[in-house]
């Protein structure tokens, strides 16, 4: 009798525990130290109190090979907060979060752009950010310029560039690197429907060539497209986490019933 | 020393900054960096034409010493501002990169050290020229620009982490240093008044400057200053890694 051995379960690439993340807001509005003329120490603790405001609570997130996870929810639910927590560019407040593997994170399109530099010199600059090397980054520099198709004002200040422009450049550049952890925020579900179409199936290249994807976006055409789970967001907790269809109709009767309490 | 290590991986995005922060501000204009020098050159020679004027005194002895001390003063000074508010004005790239965050403060410094050549440019020429002693003194001058540059990276890094933490710091930092650069000894002499207490001595700065002016000119005793510098040094240094230790992370929160 054969005895088919149970398939071991990969081990996590990320692992979130219980994590929270606070931030201080500050309750007063700020006054500048110099302007006091009474006690400098009074004025400026009166001046400063903060209290710290919770946007990421009790999170409890394992990402495993294979996965392609959308997060969706409302402003503010703490979508962004969560994609800076698992790229390691924001620390927890409470809790543990274990990374291993190449993680690229494209947070936001236009981050690490120096308006003054040509669109040549940020493709370095962007490039650097997402912690590739100098020799990485001239291996493909060419693939990035072609995709970007922006022709001879690439050796041009970006602050000359178009809205459109930028996008081409930013998605050029942030899926020309291969990565084990893949991580995009909803900046990717922006653009016309020409841009889309032409970034589809650049994803869909890079996404095959990740081990994990997880993909921000309110657009959930393209939750589903990129996407074989989701994560719903509410009030910086996960509210729930199932497969795409179901935890989309959560989330719009949710919406609704938000509605409703609005009158 | 992973922590080292892991700074290390991020050199190229530290040069690439700081060769962009110092190259942006002047793509618009036909001089470029070389304003950098042309106002250091300006500015020193206003300041000994005005000593020689007010204290008929040979314009060659001053020009040397207050051209060594603005540069001194210039490479530490604009580290201490600049990276007062490093983290605010790298807040966009902070929160999107996983770099350690001693990479922004780094980043002004290395900045600050790019700009020596355009001050070597007037300082090399002004010591030939008016009378730089050429004796075994000279031997300090490499380790004291060393020991300069390190000491100002590690109040540079303590500056930018207070910074993230008192809002108010890096207008504190410009004013305040206005009104040391008088109380230095940078741009007069401590011999222009006879009798004054020594209140230079309680100065950091002055042992910052001397490290470079003193092996040039003569004008201190480079073992005494030497020793100083590298016990302030060594301070500032501890008080960094703790400032790093303690608060690395927790300024992507304070700027979120």
């Amino acid at each position: 009798m054969t005895i088919n051995p149970t398939p071991a379960q990969p081990s996590p690439l990320i692992s979130l525990e219980n994590i929270s993340v606070h931030v201080p807001v500050r309750e007063w509005s700020s006054r500048p130290l110099k302007s006091r003329f009474d006690m400098i120490g009074r004025a400026y603790a009166m001046a400063q109190r903060t209290r710290w405001s919770p946007i990421l609570q009790h999170v409890w997130l394992d990402l495993k090979p294979g996965q392609r996870v959308g997060i969706i929810g409302p402003n503010g639910s703490g979508k962004s907060t969560l994609l800076k927590l698992l790229a390691g560019a924001l620390p927890q407040s409470g809790g543990r979060a274990y990374r291993r593997g190449k993680i690229v994170a494209i947070l936001s399109s236009q981050a690490g752009f120096v308006m003054q530099a040509t669109g040549y010199e940020n493709i370095f600059l962007r490039g650097l950010m997402l912690g590739m090397s100098r020799r990485e980054i001239s291996d493909r520099i060419d693939d990035i310029i072609e995709f970007a198709d922006i022709g001879k004002h690439i050796y041009e200040p970006i602050g000359n560039y178009s809205s459109g422009m930028l996008l081409r450049l930013a998605f050029a550049i942030s899926t020309a690197f291969d990565a084990e952890v893949l991580l995009i925020d909803e900046w990717i579900g922006t653009g016309d429907a020409e841009f889309l179409e032409k970034a589809r199936a650049r994803l869909e290249a890079v996404v095959a060539n990740s081990r994990i994807l997880v993909l921000a976006s309110h657009n959930s055409r393209v939750i589903r497209s990129f996407c074989n789970e989701a994560v719903l967001m509410l009030d910086g907790q996960i509210a729930h986490r199932g497969d795409v269809d179901t935890t989309v109709d959560i989330y719009r009767h949710w919406l609704e019933t938000q509605k409703g309490v609005g009158g | 020393m992973d922590y080292f290590r892991n700074i290390l991986t991020w050199r190229e995005l530290i040069v690439e900054m700081a060769f962009h922060r110092l190259t942006g501000r002047y793509r618009r204009s036909i001089l470029g960096p070389f304003w950098i020098t042309l106002g250091f050159l300006i500015f020193a020679l206003g300041i000994t034409t005005l000593w020689a004027t007010l204290l008929d005194r040979p314009f060659a002895h001053f020009f040397p010493y207050v051209t060594l001390g603005i540069f001194a003063w210039n490479l530490t000074g604009g580290m201490l501002v600049e990276s007062s508010r490093s983290f605010a004005e790298s807040r966009n790239l902070l929160l999107q990169c996983n770099a350690p965050t001693v990479i922004y403060p780094l980043i002004s410094v290395l900045k600050n050290i790019m700009q020596i050549p355009n001050y070597l440019v007037v300082v090399i020429p002004v010591c030939l020229m008016f009378g730089a002693s050429a004796s075994l003194q000279l031997l300090w001058l490499m380790p004291g620009l060393g020991l300069l540059i390190l000491f100002s990276a590690c109040v540079a890094v303590i500056m930018a982490y207070l910074g993230a933490f008192l809002p108010d710091l890096s207008e504190l930092v410009s004013s305040s240093l206005r009104f040391i650069f008088f109380l230095t000894p940078t741009i007069w002499t401590i011999d222009m008044r006879p009798g004054m207490p020594p209140v230079w001595l309680a100065n950091p700065f002055y042992y910052a400057i001397e490290l470079v002016r003193g092996p040039v000119l003569g004008t201190s005793e480079p073992v005494f200053i030497f020793s100083i510098a590298f016990g302030l040094t060594v301070l500032a240094a501890l008080i960094a890694v703790a400032c790093v230790r303690f608060a690395g992370d927790a300024v992507k929160l304070r700027v979120e």
